[in-house]
């Protein structure tokens, strides 16, 4: 019988390969790689959702029109984060003492969002 | 009528022309939804990014206060329900009905674990003070940004709780269903758009535990 789904071995393998990538992300996060945790843990995340979304979710050897609705909801996603990071990146260019762009936590000037 | 046209089964709509359209048709449906999802909670993740940058190091020092081990766990079950249910589309598809019904069964029952889970970790903060209002009680520096910190752990672990508490129910419908064998005569799409959703709702996990719980280093 032709199937669209995969054999339980791939199944498993993908298990295997969520769980062991659970726990280096587990174990980095208790190691100071300074502002690299964070890349490490994202570059992870994105690995596991990967493998879910290309054999749990079979894009892997499904339509180009299902593969288009998958990354239209990514890239619209990057477009908001694109977009609205850029403004907060860029406001303290314009207007360095007074607007509320990104500062340091340890930053003296007590941080409002409204203008 | 033409006379060459194979009878449609019963569970195909009569606007689709055979069973693998309306399959297609309603995967699309389902991805589309999804799409709309990711930008549902991803509306949440600008929020914690905008907020993380301007306050990473009370992030940091939010974040330990979390449950990490309840966390890691969640985590890995969560993965685990994942795999149960890809075995489970797979056991529709091959139209082995008890196999079906019990991975459904089996899936359902990990999410139940999950929430289980999840609703001790919500008591510890709670009696930690950490759930945020005239209740939050922050006792090292920047309390007002460790409380941004909770109301964006609330809200994200809140509405992916939400959509876990969904997938349970419609789980169950399904593996009562599946029982007498309605998605075994060859009409399985409902096991692979609803496995669809929860492998979704996985993905959102796999992205809340180490912001959430590991930000920063441990």
């Amino acid at each position: 019988m032709e199937t669209t789904t995969h054999s339980p071995g791939v199944y498993w393998k993908t298990c295997a390969s969520l769980m062991a990538l659970l726990a280096v992300t587990w174990t980095i996060g208790y190691v100071n790689l300074g502002s690299f945790n964070l890349v490490v843990a994202l570059a992870i995340s994105i690995s596991k959702a990967l493998l879910v979304a290309l054999f749990f979710m079979h894009i892997k050897g499904s339509s180009r029109l299902l593969h288009l609705a998958a990354t239209a909801g990514v890239i619209w996603l990057l477009i908001m984060f694109s977009l609205t990071m850029g403004d907060y990146f860029t406001r303290n260019l314009l207007q360095p003492t007074s607007s509320p762009g990104l500062r340091p936590d340890n930053s003296t000037v007590h941080l409002e969002l409204s203008p | 009528m033409n006379a060459t046209n194979t009878p449609a089964a019963p569970f195909v709509h009569e606007q689709f022309e055979d069973i693998e359209q309306q399959r297609s048709a309603a995967q699309l449906g389902m991805w589309i939804f999804l799409a709309t999802e990711v930008l549902f909670f991803g509306g949440l993740f600008l929020g914690y990014t905008v907020y993380r940058s301007l306050y990473p190091q009370t992030f940091a020092a939010a974040s330990h206060h979390t449950e990490v081990i309840l966390g890691g766990i969640n985590t890995g079950i969560l993965l685990f329900s994942s795999t149960l249910m890809a075995l489970a589309v797979r056991a529709a598809e091959l139209r082995n009905r008890k196999q079906l019904v019990w991975l459904l069964l089996g899936t359902a029952f990990l999410g139940i674990v999950f929430m289980v889970i999840k609703g001790v970790e919500y008591h510890n903060d709670f009696v930690e003070h950490l759930v945020p209002g005239s209740h939050f009680e922050w006792h090292e520096a920047n309390g007002s940004h460790a409380e941004i910190f909770f109301w964006l752990y609330f809200a994200m672990t809140g509405l992916h709780a939400i959509h876990v508490v969904i997938g349970i129910f419609v789980l169950l419908t399904l593996a009562v269903l599946a029982g007498p064998g309605k998605f075994t005569t060859g009409h399985h799409t409902p096991v692979e758009v609803a496995g669809l959703y929860w492998h979704f709702v996985d993905i959102v996990w796999i992205f809340l535990f180490p912001l959430m719980y590991l930000a920063g280093h441990r």
